[in-house]
């Protein structure tokens, strides 16, 4: 029997995430500090810095659906961003096999004075797919976001739901090995709610792999396999869905 | 470009006692090579910082926001040599480049992407940065001969240009576009510049590239 291939793993990851004040991030004060002896930045909550993860580690395989769960600033999220290689993790590695798509804060890196379709040519590039490629998908991806005559306008003349119903349909359009979710994605008014849920479905189940962030107990125990439990940056649970959801609850 | 360069011309021009015809297309030359090599200090502060919507969302290489901005610079220069082509035309009747223009045009490319690489990591970590640096360029600026010429000074103070690194950067691309052959040992100079800029970049992506997605 062939072992499952191991598509993502992490390494004793920590990230220690710098915050700066006003003054801290200015050369001007940085340098008179310096001539001063340290008297302009003499308080030291100048530079703050946050352990945001603290020695993650988990291997994740081939058809493996990882949830993370945690209360808000428990790390989930800039996990994501390590996991995703938007942020290096400051000790330890993540490797990952296989091209991995993220879809943390979507509506970034969108060009307003661009028209729709050079949009999705934006996206579809940032995610490392190449022309022809992009162009075999720019008529599925206008039919599904049903914007009529919008696709040729400027993305700044589109409404926040329009704005919505393009990037979600670019960005389940491309097929990832290894997709990474804060929270699951709908958009848009009813109708295309109910249809955005189900192509949502087709493209998780296409990927090799997920890692999808959320506080939903249904969600989290309905798609995902395994659950990775987050506090204060450290994994407190790593296993069954189900299992620590029930826990819970007794 | 054209109303500035031509303001520009006419005044000097009078005070160095230069016919218009000839300093027309040196200042216009100049100026256009002059913004090229200057975006590093006039957008290489802040390239970090536009990008930063797309550092967060999608993983890319920190080099890609270099070249993203090296190459519409160099779009926007070609514009601009467009410019003086016309002028060249004009005032000279020709418009014979000299082809060390090609070797010239490489140095600086080069030069603008290292250096926007350095002052661009700079800018993240340090906010002001962005708004210090174009005025450090615009000191830079009357010290380079784009306005005057290296003739107008014979004394000493020649040193103003013999040590100002911007001048042989200049003078790879704007002395080939008037028809002028440079000597080689221009292009040395600059060939250094380069490779102290490329050196100063590849330490500083090494030292602070972790931390780039996290200080925008």
């Amino acid at each position: 029997m062939v072992a499952p291939k191991v598509l993502l793993s992490a390494r004793g990851v920590r990230l220690t995430y710098p915050v700066y004040t006003i003054q801290a991030s200015s050369l001007r004060n940085t340098v008179l500090n310096l001539a001063t002896g340290g008297r302009v930045l003499r308080d030291a909550g100048n530079v703050v810095h946050i352990q945001a993860l603290d020695g993650v580690s988990f291997d994740l395989f081939e058809g493996d659906r990882l949830g993370l769960y945690g209360h808000n600033g428990s790390g989930k999220t800039t996990l994501l961003k390590v996991l995703a290689g938007i942020y290096e993790p400051t000790h330890g590695e993540v490797v990952a096999h296989g091209r991995v798509s993220s879809m943390i804060e979507m509506g970034h890196g969108m060009d307003p004075d661009a028209t729709g379709v050079e949009n999705i040519k934006i996206m579809g590039r940032y995610r490392g797919f190449n022309g022809r490629e992009i162009k075999a998908k720019i008529d599925e991806i206008a039919e599904f976001a049903d914007l009529g005559p919008f696709i040729n306008l400027p993305v700044r003349t589109y409404s926040a739901g329009m704005t919505m119903r393009l990037l979600f349909a670019t960005g389940t359009c491309f097929d990832p090995d290894i997709l990474i979710l804060d929270e699951w994605l709908g958009a848009g008014d009813a109708s295309f709610m109910e249809k955005a849920q189900q192509r949502m479905e087709n493209f998780v189940s296409r990927s090799r792999m997920l890692v999808l962030a959320s506080h939903s107990h249904d969600l989290l125990t309905r798609v995902c396999n395994k659950l990775c439990v987050l506090h204060a940056g450290r994994v407190v649970y790593f296993g069954d869905p189900q299992e620590y959801f029930q826990r819970g609850k007794v | 470009m054209l109303t500035t360069a031509g303001a520009l011309a006419l005044v000097f021009s009078t005070i160095f006692h230069v016919p218009l015809t000839e300093f027309l297309p040196f200042v216009v030359a100049g100026l256009v090579v002059f913004t090229f090599i200057g975006v590093p200090f006039t957008e290489g502060g802040d390239v970090y910082l536009q990008a930063a919507s797309t550092i967060k969302a999608y993983p890319l290489p920190f080099s890609f926001h270099i070249f993203r901005l090296a190459a519409r610079s160099l779009i926007v220069f070609g514009h601009n040599l467009l410019v003086f082509a016309a002028v060249k035309l004009i005032f000279s009747h020709n418009l014979l480049v000299n082809p060390q223009v090609i070797l010239g045009l490489f140095l600086v490319s080069v030069f603008v992407a290292a250096s926007s690489v350095v002052l661009g990591v700079i800018g993240a970590r340090f906010k002001d940065v962005r708004l210090l640096v174009p005025y450090v360029w615009t000191i830079v600026f009357y010290l380079t001969p784009v306005i005057w010429t290296t003739k107008s000074i014979h004394d000493a103070r020649s040193f103003i240009y013999k040590y100002n690194p911007f001048y042989y950067l200049l003078e790879t691309v704007r002395n080939p576009l008037l028809g002028i052959y440079v000597p080689w040992n221009i292009f040395t100079v600059a060939l250094l510049i380069d490779l102290l800029a490329v050196v100063a970049a590849v330490v500083s992506l090494a030292m602070f590239r972790k931390r780039i997605a996290l200080w925008v």
